[in-house]
């Protein structure tokens, strides 16, 4: 490794990869649950099956088909999901979003203990080298990223070993005046040690926040993702919820569709009290393109609605959601009316709500799932929320925490899917089916929206039609 | 002489790497990203060493390097510069570096400098 060959570059070199900096501690002594183990490995036959038997409904080839789909723009997707039931018992997952270059890996035990760069490796080697190998642009290997350094160390030190040559990890940051990554007629450049400019042929892309003006759409340079994924979903809740209601249009007839919480769109400032008693005194409010929990509002009175209303700008417009409540009332109406299920009530007969993150990956076979945790609300479900404390604690999940020296996350909160918490969630395999074959579809939701958006990825199109065939 | 070492250097995962290859050689390391956090880790704890990038946000490695040696003159201090700067590294062993060494940074390269210094 050379650190800092240029202002916020550093050359990671084969051998660099350290387990103990790519994982969160405890996510190292942990031992992944044999049923999540037992799902991560089962065949798309087994699930597509297996999820025809749990909605008898459903239309298996149809299934199978967007499992096996070629993503050509959201190859590496991350599907937050929430654990939900109604009235009558019937539970669900259901997506709460889907994001283009999501975290988790870090939070992932490992799947087989002699593949010391696990789910990091799988990634690279299944998804980012057989896209790279059949570009024949010329240059080096870079990993950008704007946070998250934890990961992202650990994908340039994967991507150097499955390479076996050097990666410049560079920093892209929005506030950078002068970055050391440039685009130039489509192609990528990476500053070295010598302020000169080095071309990139590929590169992968942990870059989360706008302007996304800094990275051209459809680049000479192959970029996992492009930036076309987070345009038509990935990053932006309300591009996503459009593409899943079409997703849910064009596939009626077939007995499947993407679940969501009930979802308005383009809602305008001034509305906002509308939807409040539309939706019967509660409701989410989200910024389009939020992210890590930033700019989404759960509102369940008065008081609630006019502190969002208080954050937001008025003049812009926001996606809003039903809540999924933490508990039964029989003012809800039965037959729209969701529920937390919740983790399996403590000792002190607590039960938080949780989301489960599955991240998941284009392979050869189409997509499979690659690292998956939960993350549990502050305040439980089911005690009684003393007045001075927002819902956010009941409902929020997100772990990141804001402090004097910047962001921490907290830890207590992350349920890792290993041997001590995974069964504290109360979820079983068919669970984890469904959640997985909600994300593919809501992954080849957004990728058909970037294809109707932007045309054709060319560069790789040719690629994703030869695996396909095959 | 202290295993203690501060590194001063705005990149956090400069910072990172380095913390943790020095780590491995058996070296107490703390880290700061800019001066202000740098003078309290000083006020707080005595260091052996201490390796400074010249460029930080809200002052530079050399005012940082005379008040570690106000307050401990047998702190060992290596200044980070980059390609080009040379007249910085000849000021800043003028105003009592020990060392410099110029970015990009090999960290057996640098760990052979502070070894030498010992």
């Amino acid at each position: 490794m050379k650190l800092s060959i240029s202002k916020n570059v550093h050359l990671v070199e084969p051998g660099d990869f350290e387990p103990t900096d790519h994982w969160y501690p405890r996510v190292l002594n942990s031992n992944i649950h044999p049923l999540v183990s037992y799902f991560l490995n089962l065949t798309h036959e087994q699930m597509v099956e297996r999820y025809h038997r749990l909605h008898p409904q459903s239309d298996p080839e149809t299934i199978k088909k967007i499992m096996s789909y070629q993503p050509q723009y959201f190859r590496w997707a991350g599907t937050d999901l929430m654990h939900v039931t109604n009235h009558e018992g019937n539970r669900k997952l259901t997506v709460i979003e889907t994001n283009s270059c999501p975290s988790g890996q870090k939070s992932m035990p490992l799947l087989d203990l002699n593949v010391e760069q696990g789910g990091y490796k799988r990634l690279i080697e299944k998804t980012f080298k057989p896209m790279v190998d059949a570009y024949p642009e010329k240059g080096s290997l870079a990993v950008i990223y704007d946070k998250n350094p934890m990961e992202n160390i650990g994908y340039a030190a994967t991507v150097a070993d499955v390479f076996g040559e050097d990666v410049f990890l560079a920093k892209f940051d929005k506030d950078d005046q002068d970055p050391p990554v440039k685009f130039d007629e489509g192609k990528m450049y990476v500053r070295n040690e010598v302020e000169k400019w080095v071309e990139i042929r590929a590169a992968f892309r942990y870059v989360t926040q706008e302007p996304w003006t800094r990275i051209p759409g459809n680049p000479k340079t192959l970029l996992l993702n492009p930036i076309e994924a987070c345009l038509a979903g990935g990053r932006n809740k309300e591009v996503a919820s459009a593409a899943y209601d079409r997703f849910n249009e064009e596939f009626k007839d077939k007995g499947i569709s993407i679940f969501t919480p009930d979802t308005y769109r383009k809602v305008k400032y001034s509305e906002l009290d509308h939807h409040f008693d539309l939706l019967g005194g509660s409701m989410v409010i989200k910024v389009p393109d939020s992210n890590a929990g930033q700019g989404v509002y759960t509102v369940v009175n008065k008081n609630e609605l006019e502190h969002a209303k208080s954050e937001i700008d008025p003049n812009d417009d926001y996606l809003v959601q039903q809540l999924i409540h933490s508990n039964y009332s029989k003012g809800l109406d039965p037959n729209k009316s969701w529920y937390h299920v919740g983790t399996i009530p403590d000792s002190k007969g607590r039960s938080f709500a949780f989301d489960l993150r599955l991240m998941m990956h284009a392979t050869e076979e189409g997509m499979r799932p690659l690292a998956v945790y939960s993350r549990k609300s502050r305040f439980p479900l089911n005690k009684e929320l003393p007045e001075d404390m927002n819902s956010w604690e009941v409902y929020g999940t997100n772990l990141s925490v804001k402090g004097e020296d910047g962001w921490s996350y907290a830890d207590e909160r992350l349920m890792l899917f290993d041997v001590r918490n995974f069964g504290q969630l109360g979820l079983g395999v068919d669970e984890l089916i469904k959640g997985f074959v909600q994300s593919t579809m809501a992954v080849y939701a957004i990728d058909q929206n970037a294809i109707q958006t932007f045309g054709q990825r060319e560069s790789i199109s040719n690629f994703t039609s030869s695996i396909q065939k095959s | 002489m202290s295993n203690k070492i501060l590194i001063v250097e705005d990149d956090v995962v400069f910072c990172k790497l380095l913390t943790r290859f020095l780590s491995k050689n058996n070296f107490q390391v703390m880290d700061a990203q800019n001066g202000r956090d740098a003078l309290e880790l000083m006020e707080l704890n005595d260091f052996g060493f201490a390796i400074l990038d010249y460029r930080l946000p809200d002052m530079n490695g050399i005012d940082i390097l005379e008040k570690l040696k106000s307050k401990n003159q047998e702190s060992k201090i290596v200044l980070i510069t980059r390609y080009g700067d040379e007249d910085i590294a000849t000021k800043a062993i003028d105003k009592g570096a020990d060392a410099f060494v110029s970015k990009p940074i090999n960290p057996d390269d640098l760990l052979s400098v502070i070894n030498g210094l010992r």
